[in-house]
């Protein structure tokens, strides 16, 4: 019983953590009063994350880190009380959405402390580097773990809140991957201009449908899997797509920055974040209606995260071979040219059709997709969005072509996890096809 | 910070509200309670929380690596046995020491079950797990053992 009651304590203790918005701090934010719950919760995981990311880079230990994240708290506390003389807020839709997200939450921790097998890799490689952090080690000693050229911010968070937590085992780390994949879902589910209850019935479904890829096996996205953070993460970056498409001029900058800022996440995360977070980039600047200058900004900020990631990699010696990740030397360039075959890049579509078929997420947007072209719909409306698609599954076959591994190994040990990492494009598909519905209705 | 404090009149309003926008949209609360309860059954509520209320820590994740094709109690990675002695016997560790875990399985030894990587590996105490035949125990003490395949041991002093 005890355990059951620190584990929803666990829910609020996230919770109060990703309370405040770093916007109170401003005067006049109209980013503050019109926000919903869940762009609240998502924008500060954004900003929790990058934080705790940021701090880490001059070698601090996670006791460090979680007490600067508690003065920037309380510091955010203390101007809400200022501000808004009151931590009280009106009961509103707000009070609802609240209520799912604390529910549904409930739901997926429990089932995390019931099923508490680590998966594969995540024991290969991630839970390692989260006892790094939790037993008072910082980035530096990661050079003694195993790859230590693989990124570690999913093993940092996981690592924070197991120690800010009451329950003594590692799981409870594993719970902030719940609450972010659930303020993502939320966060995209408000696109939709239905009433609350298909809202609701349109958020437990999606839980359903991506809640896992792992069938096969006895362990869950949650698993100590970092698949669940690009995810969750690109989810939230769809959404400020979205609203880059739909809602032209209003909270531009708010929407660029929360991507750049997810970008940054992602290359901190997974070798894989690279070419999700560029595909994000470069459907940014040919798809959207930027001025030159904004999209000059973006590129070299872009660049900028891209030098960041390496420079501190080399600055604390964590990649001394050169090898990004496993199964791929470096090469020269004859090397790889000839890796090029036709019956590699058959395997390789095979396995990459297969899969697409076997995510409901993308299976679904296969089927709006075949709508769209059957009822020979004007596609330029979603075309950012196809050849955000388009790019990660191109670039995602070159790269399982150029491997040195057992390619039929490789492909059917990692693709169904890269097509889990890129498939929230599904979701914007989905927004995109009944947006379209509602216009051709009206 | 959401706490929410309203008077008992203005709530009596709300939940009126409420029971009008359920009146209202009754098809779409009704297939609003079947999703939920999808969702319920889909991820086993009720028996998650016998479980949580009824086993510790340790039980819950031995059975949940018995399910898995890569471990088991005492088997290819053995994660129950690990969690077992971990349980039983992590008072009789050499200080600063985790035991050195020997598996003929050809797996990984899932050396972060002891949830500290800066302790060294012990020279003394050792986890067999999957034994064969060619192992000698003639110059330890067997503190613990599983069906003649998983072994707690230690050196005996000369």
């Amino acid at each position: 019983m005890t355990e059951l009651f620190f584990l929803i304590l666990q829910f609020f203790i996230i919770y109060f953590l990703l309370s405040f918005h770093l916007f109170a701090v401003f005067k006049k934010s109209p980013v503050l009063s019109n926000f919903s719950f869940s762009e609240k919760i998502s924008f500060n995981s954004i900003i929790f994350l990058n934080f705790i990311l940021v701090f880490s880079f001059f070698n601090t230990s996670l006791e460090i880190i979680i007490i600067s994240y508690f003065f920037y708290v309380f510091f955010l506390f203390f101007i809400y009380v200022y501000k808004f003389k009151k931590l009280v807020f009106e009961l509103n839709q707000n009070f609802f959405y609240f209520i799912i997200f604390f529910i549904t939450s409930s739901v997926i921790f429990i089932e995390v402390a019931n099923n508490l097998v680590i998966g594969w890799d995540a024991e290969k490689f991630w839970i390692y580097k989260t006892l790094n952090f939790y037993n008072g080690n910082s980035v530096d000693d990661l050079a003694n773990l195993y790859n230590p050229s693989y990124p570690y911010l999913g093993s940092l968070v996981w690592s924070f809140f197991w120690k800010v937590s009451f329950l003594q085992n590692e799981y409870s780390g594993r719970l902030f991957y719940v609450f972010i994949y659930l303020s993502s879902l939320l966060l995209f589910i408000n696109n939709f201009k239905i009433n609350i209850f298909y809202k609701i019935i349109f958020f437990t479904l999606f839980i359903i449908i991506s809640y896992d890829y792992t069938h096969h096996s006895n362990w869950s996205v949650f698993s100590g899997f970092q698949e669940i953070l690009i995810f969750s993460l690109l989810t939230m970056a769809m959404h400020f797509l979205y609203n880059l498409s739909s809602f032209k001029g209003k909270l531009d900058n708010f929407n660029l920055v929360s991507i750049l800022l997810i970008c940054n996440l992602l290359v901190w995360i997974k070798l894989e974040g690279f070419v999700i977070s560029l595909s994000l980039i470069v459907t940014l600047v040919l798809f959207f209606d930027l001025k030159i200058k904004k999209k000059i900004y973006i590129s070299v900020i872009f660049l900028f995260i891209i030098f960041l990631r390496f420079f501190i990699f080399d600055f604390y010696n964590l990649n001394t071979t050169g090898t990004q990740h496993v199964g791929f030397d470096l090469q020269n360039l004859n090397n790889i040219i000839e890796k090029f075959s036709a019956s590699r890049y058959l395997m390789v579509l095979k396995s990459l059709f297969l899969n697409l078929l076997s995510n409901y997420l993308t299976l679904i947007s296969l089927f709006i997709l075949a709508i769209f072209l059957i009822t020979k719909q004007n596609l330029k409306k979603i075309y950012y969005v196809l050849f955000f698609a388009a790019f990660n599954m191109t670039s995602f076959c070159g790269i399982y072509i150029i491997t040195d591994l057992d390619l039929t190994w490789m492909l059917k040990t990692g693709m169904d996890r890269i097509v889990y990492q890129f498939s929230p494009f599904s979701l914007l598909l989905i927004l995109e096809f009944y947006n379209l519905k509602i216009r051709n209705k009206n | 910070m959401h706490l929410y404090n309203f008077s008992k009149k203005k709530n009596k309003r709300r939940i009126l509200n409420l029971k009008n926008i359920i009146n209202k949209n009754i098809i779409a609360s009704m297939l609003m309670f079947l999703v939920i309860l999808v969702f319920i059954q889909e991820f086993n509520i009720f028996r998650n929380i016998f479980y949580l209320i009824d086993k510790n820590y340790n039980e819950r994740a031995i059975t949940a690596y018995e399910k898995t094709f890569f471990s088991g109690y005492c088997e290819k990675s053995s994660h129950g046995y690990l969690l077992y002695i971990k349980n039983k016997y992590s008072n009789r560790f050499n200080r600063n020491e985790i035991p050195k875990i020997i598996n003929n399985f050809n797996g990984r030894n899932a050396y972060w079950i002891f949830y500290d990587i800066n302790e060294k590996i012990s020279e003394t105490q050792t986890i067999i797990l999957n034994k064969k035949n060619d192992i000698n125990l003639k110059k330890y003490r067997i503190i613990d053992e599983y069906k003649n395949t998983c072994f707690f041991i230690e050196k005996k002093n000369d």
